[in-house]
């Protein structure tokens, strides 16, 4: 039905006036019109039969019908419906970012902003020693030691359980406990999925992008033998260092604000786009505005480039 | 007073079968996981989602599906007078508890075993029809964060007048000893997800006054549809 039908009925978007910043790179025409059909909880997907139910989705007297807001999308007869925004859905091979929550028996619990906790085991991490230590009845008293609650790391998944938790495990020396730096969360969707989610940044700072939509902003990627469980938090970073991370941090968060897509050559191009302003200015909105729509008008025409 | 002029119209100066003017936004809280504000006329809900995350309370915790709980608060400004309202009190519990009920039963709670999903409401301004008004903040605030539902839930508030049913209504409105009837349908069809009356209507005339609430509801769904495509639309990654 037409709105225009419903005599007095108005659909006002107008307050209250913060987060209005996605609206702006709107009006910029920054966002493509792309043709993808929305769908709300409700909507029918496509009434004609022959359809697999995917994901997103359930049939109501034969016609399917959509659970989540977003997008349909279709593989030959499989239709499912991706929501624009949700919680991580974690799959094998993903680099995450999470915090320790508990220790229990044999494994840790880490929050990594999924359905459920994250449970990392004992057997699946590098303890220090190399690789073919065996884990011995020591090692399980001395769990606290290496990680406590509340400390961060980086992991990769490695297993989706059957309710849809995530095993996580951290058998490279890339892995492990993170020291000092900052842990920016952005909403998980944003994060686009590469091959390297661990950069030493030409600007002098590495960050890690943790597909869970955490993203780690450090002095230097480290490898360390011993699984990195001997943080130095003494060490004092150079201030020059620390304003580089700063930068990266706010660049990270305007692009998260502006919904633009995370990865290393988005935040790079926000890193150097934001050259002619202070770094305490990225969190005006329209310093944001602007930075945010350069960085995607870069990206797109470095994209029709490579197509020429 | 009247709720109905002699010319038929009301004090806010709608007719009768007219719902108040919607406003609404979404993403406005970037902590959780989806939000919603709405506006409902002068009655304005925040509302934020969190989860499904890991169930807090493992007595809960069920492998079946997720669990939904709801804290509903009013602001101390929301009402004329200035008010502290203590947490927890039976009126707004019981509130809670009905929110909790609705959306258990249209949330895909079977996806999330071990689960729980936290959904908190605000009633920042009161004026009438809060009930109805959180759930419609709850719906957009949970289409908002991703989860699973057999539809968008909406929800009004309705009184009959010497048998002529009067929609949406405001606090001015709710003051009179007149019945009260919450009706929350799901799709903005006619399957219903929660009723609730309050005082007493003569039988003859609730099936006009039950017809009246379904259009009503079906209209709110309509803007609670524009405004969750616009919000898509806008929201969707680039690049």
């Amino acid at each position: 039905r037409n709105m225009a039908t419903l005599a007095g009925i108005r659909v006002d978007i107008s307050s209250p006036p913060s987060s209005a910043a996605p609206a702006a790179l709107e009006l910029s025409g920054d966002r493509d019109n792309a043709s993808d059909q929305f769908v709300i909880p409700g909507n029918a997907v496509s009434t004609t039969t022959g359809f697999m139910r995917g994901h997103g989705t359930f049939t109501r007297d034969g016609e399917l019908i959509a659970t989540l807001a977003g997008s349909v999308q279709q593989v030959n007869r499989l239709i499912t419906v991706k929501p624009v925004k949700s919680r991580y859905n974690g799959e094998v091979g993903d680099v995450v970012v999470g915090r320790v929550v508990d220790v229990q028996q044999k494994r840790w619990k880490v929050d990594t902003s999924s359905r459920l906790d994250s449970s990392l085991l004992l057997s699946s991490v590098n303890l220090p020693g190399g690789e073919l230590r065996r884990k011995s009845v020591e090692d399980e008293l001395m769990m606290r030691d290496y990680l406590k609650e509340g400390d961060l790391i980086s992991a990769e998944v490695q297993q989706v359980q059957h309710d849809g938790s995530l095993q996580l495990h951290t058998r490279n020396l890339k892995y492990g406990k993170l020291a000092q730096g900052i842990s920016v969360q952005v909403p998980s969707y944003l994060i686009k999925r590469r091959k390297a989610h661990f950069h030493s940044l030409p600007c002098g700072a590495a960050v890690v992008i943790g597909c869970n939509g955490h993203v780690w902003i450090a002095p230097e990627l480290r490898e360390d033998a011993d699984g990195g469980y001997n943080q130095d938090l003494e060490e004092v970073i150079s201030l020059e260092t620390r304003s580089i991370m700063a930068r990266l941090s706010g660049c990270v968060r305007l692009l998260a604000a502006h919904c633009v897509a995370i990865y290393d050559t988005t935040i790079m191009a926000a890193f150097e786009l934001s050259a002619n302003h202070k770094a305490s200015d990225l969190l005006n909105a329209a310093v944001a505005t602007e930075i945010a729509s350069l960085v995607v008008r870069k990206i797109r025409a470095e994209a029709t480039e490579e197509e020429l | 007073m009247n709720v109905l002029s002699e010319h038929g119209f009301r004090a806010d100066g709608r007719r009768p079968e007219q719902i108040r003017n919607i406003s609404c936004k979404l993403s406005v809280c970037p902590e959780a996981d989806g939000s919603a504000y709405i506006e409902q006329g002068n009655t304005r809900i925040m509302c934020a989602v969190y989860g499904p995350h890991e169930a807090t309370n493992r007595a809960k915790a069920s492998e079946e599906g997720c669990s939904v709980s709801v804290q509903l608060s009013t602001a101390v400004f929301a009402t004329l007078e200035r008010k502290n309202r203590r947490r927890g009190d039976r009126k707004t519990t019981a509130l809670a508890r009905m929110l909790e009920k609705a959306f258990e039963s249209v949330i895909v709670t079977s996806l999330f075993p071990r689960a729980q999903i936290d959904i908190c409401c605000e009633i920042i301004q009161e004026d009438g029809s809060r009930l109805s008004s959180c759930i419609n903040a709850c719906s957009l605030a949970l289409a908002d964060a991703g989860i699973p539902m057999r539809g968008v839930v909406t929800c009004v508030t309705c009184s009959s007048v010497d048998g002529r049913p009067v929609v949406d209504i405001s606090a001015r409105e709710e003051m009179d000893t007149i019945p009260r009837l919450t009706l929350a349908t799901l799709s903005g069809h006619d399957e219903v997800v929660l009723v609730e009356m309050e005082n007493r209507v003569h039988m003859d005339h609730l099936s006009a006054l039950m017809a009246a609430s379904h259009a009503a509801s079906s209209s709110i769904h309509q803007c609670l549809h524009a405004a969750l495509q616009q919000h898509l639309s806008q929201t969707r990654a680039i690049l």
